[in-house]
């Protein structure tokens, strides 16, 4: 029998370079990270009962709440600041994306308030501590009208935490 | 025609790379947000405080309470064309909400003539109009959103005082607190 020499078709080589390459995928996912980091909502965002005029009502992170200008802040309802857990990696850093001026509202019917100056602790940033899990503060401004009418006014935020 | 084929083999390869290694590594979560805006607090007067017609009589006092019962000592009361009072502010507001009341009165009323005369006044005050002759209330609960507050008072006549129509103004501030 003459020896005869075959070119590997063009699918089998191809075939080839794509395992190489999913395997140099795979190592380096699982090196890099044991454990999704993960967040959750906690405790929700509120700012209390006020009677409404042109001003602002600031909650900070640590849940402690001040008006501006002619709003006036009942004592029967003063708030608190948003809780997340975020939980991941001990000793993991990552990075938290607060939302946008602009992108968040309480509303109530057609009448809508912006919310704005999302603030949080930590701040940017954090490491995970050896646990693999801490809580998140989130506190922001709410913008009010003089002519907003009673009632409750409601609206929603998200956030982001990413390994960095 | 095989050239072209590579490429786009690799092509392909390098786009799922990108995809699998970032998807674990960021996560999302949303949280509710709200606030309460409450009717501001308002407050009207419904009756005034009189103490209605007497005569001097040998001097001394005459008392409204917080009912509109009105006593005497020393004075002579008349009951003819005559209705005391207590006086009577109402307040409303967001319901439940507490607040701060400061009465403020004048230390006599007057006859309003040039020289003027004048007779003392002292004040007291309660949430229930139950006849109370003495104390004064520094705050209130807007229980079902509106509450009373009820103004009596004592008049000091001398025994010559002058006959005449005799007025003053109370003035009652409320606050959220």
């Amino acid at each position: 029998m003459a020896l005869r020499r075959t070119n590997l078709p063009l699918a089998s080589r191809r075939s080839t370079i794509p395992a190489i390459l999913a395997l140099a995928c795979a190592t380096s996912v699982f090196d890099a990270r044991a454990a999704l980091v993960e967040i959750t909502s906690t405790q929700a965002l509120s700012f209390g009962r006020f009677v409404a005029g042109t001003g602002t009502v600031v909650i900070s992170p640590a849940g402690a709440r001040t008006t501006t200008g002619a709003v006036i802040p009942l004592g029967s309802d003063p708030g608190q600041a948003a809780q997340f857990r975020v939980t991941g990696d001990p000793n993991a850093s990552y990075a938290i994306t607060l939302p946008a001026d602009g992108t968040v509202q309480l509303s109530n019917g057609s009448h809508s308030m912006p919310v704005k100056t999302f603030t949080s602790s930590p701040a940017s940033t954090s490491v995970l501590p050896g646990g693999g899990s801490e809580i998140l503060n989130v506190g922001a401004t709410l913008e009010v009208g003089s002519t907003m009418p009673a009632g409750v006014y409601s609206g929603s935020f998200s956030l982001i935490v990413e390994y960095n | 025609m095989n050239i072209k084929t590579k490429i786009y083999a690799a092509s392909a390869l390098a786009l799922a790379v990108g995809t699998f290694s970032t998807s674990s590594f960021a996560a999302q979560a949303t949280s509710s947000a709200s606030g309460t805006v409450i009717q501001p607090i308002a407050i009207t007067k419904a009756a005034d405080l009189s103490f209605g017609k007497f005569a001097p009589g040998a001097g001394g006092t005459v008392t409204v309470s917080t009912s509109g019962a009105r006593t005497a000592s020393g004075v002579i009361l008349s009951s003819i064309g005559s209705s005391p009072t207590a006086a009577r502010f109402n307040v409303t507001g967001d319901a439940g909400a507490t607040y701060s009341i400061s009465i403020s009165a004048p230390a006599n009323i007057s006859d309003g003539a040039t020289t003027p005369t004048t007779m003392a006044l002292s004040t007291f005050s309660d949430l229930t109009g139950g006849g109370a002759t003495t104390g004064n209330v520094a705050s209130g609960t807007l229980t079902g959103g509106a509450q009373t507050i009820y103004i009596g008072g004592t008049l000091t006549v001398g025994a010559t005082q002058k006959a005449a129509a005799y007025t003053g103004n109370i003035t009652v501030t409320v606050e959220y607190n």
